[in-house]
């Protein structure tokens, strides 16, 4: 199918089926999100954290939370659950696969869940739970990447507004970074060759509705690898000066 | 995500794709790459190709070739593997498109679009990883491609089947420098 049927396809589907989600939960680990919408000066819970993405084109990002003590625990259990379950149900406790706890902590920044969108930047704003978040994914029309081979995590404290730009870098050939689409190849194939750049924010990241609360550059730690929890095209994190950089496939600290 | 669909049971296929084992390159068959090339060819570059790296012994390169066959899959990690192993076992609520189409909306979209775009991220995955690894791409034919590598849709094949050709591919990326110039990432 080409990409313009797609499009018209998923434009019809949007006529149709509306649901646009604002909050999520996982209510078996009490894991929750909120997308912050609001016309007015924003009222931030101090015991909540906030993620604040710049970016430069609108997208489902997406990152995971590092589990606590508590939700290792709950999830644990639930685990037992299932096994006890299933080996009542005649199969064998070890046959029973479960994932990492973290792949139920999962933070989506939806698509159209933006805070202000402008030519020039996107914003997403999102409340959630305090605690060590790393990036995840970059879904955008026609490419869903995960940084599986190579991330960052940055704390998120509670009470202040973390902030990041994330946007989609092109490749050339030798997968140095460039500022154009690469000339004579498909929309797919430039996709194909792109990384995803992690920075600090700009002055777009700065809105009006935000001044009652203090904004923070997120602190980066290098992450070699997460999980393909997605089923998502893996990718990584293009290197960070001062941070890391790769050899080959592995992520060197600087 | 459902809780219960997570309490997924891993199959047998999977346990045996995510075991490495060590394996003699005298036996596979070693596929054929040398053809002739025509604007045709030229053209599906990006869905046709090989890979190669200097100074490589087969058990690295098939090494690397499952590791990028794996992550491709999902299924890289047997410690965190979740799901079964089916190409494209992807919750449509985790889509861009269930972003801004709901779920339901997604999974229309995505019944009719995915063995398209299964293939395509299959190829987008192991370009990147093996890349990532240090390997040059190469371009094939078609016909010479579909000789020993699989598509993501080909979910009929045996795990013993798949493996076979991951081997071909690493007799390939370890063997003789080829005579073509390399593609890039």
């Amino acid at each position: 199918m080409k990409p313009s049927a797609l499009f018209l396809l998923g434009s019809f589907a949007l006529l149709i089926s509306w649901s646009a989600a604002s909050q999520s939960s996982n209510a078996g680990l009490g894991f929750g999100y909120e997308r912050i919408k609001s016309r007015k000066a924003v009222q931030f819970d101090p015991k909540q954290a906030y993620l604040l993405v710049e970016t430069n084109l609108v997208a489902n990002i997406e990152f995971v939370k590092a589990a606590t003590a508590d939700e290792s625990e709950r999830w644990q259990a639930l685990r037992l659950e299932a096994v006890a379950q299933a080996t009542a149900e005649g199969v064998q406790a070890e046959q029973v696969a479960w994932p990492a706890v973290e792949s139920q902590l999962r933070v989506r920044m939806d698509v159209l869940g933006h805070f202000r969108r402008n030519r020039d930047a996107v914003l997403y704003l999102y409340e959630v739970p305090p605690g060590t978040y790393t990036f995840y994914a970059h879904n955008s029309y026609k490419t869903q990447d995960c940084a599986c081979m190579g991330s960052v995590s940055f704390p998120a404290d509670a009470g202040v507004i973390t902030a990041l730009r994330i946007q989609r870098r092109y490749l050339d050939t030798d997968g140095k970074p460039q500022v154009e689409r690469p000339k004579g190849v498909s929309e797919l194939e430039g996709l194909m060759r792109s990384a995803l750049e992690i920075s600090p924010p700009t002055d777009q990241a700065y809105d009006d509705r935000l001044a009652n609360s203090e904004i923070v550059a997120a602190v980066f730690t290098p992450v070699p690898a997460v999980p393909n929890w997605g089923h998502y095209i893996v990718n990584r994190v293009l290197p960070m000066d001062g941070l890391f950089r790769y050899e080959r496939d592995q992520l060197v600290r600087e | 995500m459902n809780l219960k669909l997570s309490a997924i049971l891993l199959g047998a296929a999977a346990l045996s794709a995510v075991a490495v084992s060590a394996q003699d390159p005298a036996s596979v068959a070693r596929p054929q790459i040398e053809f002739e090339e025509t604007r045709r060819t030229i053209k599906q570059y990006d869905q046709y190709f090989y890979f190669h790296q200097e100074a490589t012994d087969f058990s690295t390169a098939l090494a690397d070739i499952r590791e990028c066959d794996l992550r491709a899959r999902g299924l890289y990690d047997a410690e965190l593997v979740y799901g079964l192993p089916k190409e494209r076992a992807v919750d449509p609520s985790d889509t861009f498109l269930a972003g801004i189409a709901g779920p339901m909306a997604a999974g229309l979209v995505a019944a009719i679009a995915a063995p398209v775009e299964a293939r395509r991220e299959r190829r987008f995955s192991l370009r990147r990883c093996m890349f990532f690894k240090g390997y040059d791409r190469y371009g094939l034919s078609k016909t010479l491609f579909e000789q020993f590598n699989y598509a993501a849709t080909e979910t009929e094949l045996s795990e013993f089947e798949r493996q076979r050709m991951l081997a071909q591919q690493a007799l390939v990326a370890s063997g003789p420098r080829p005579k073509t110039a390399p593609l890039g990432l």
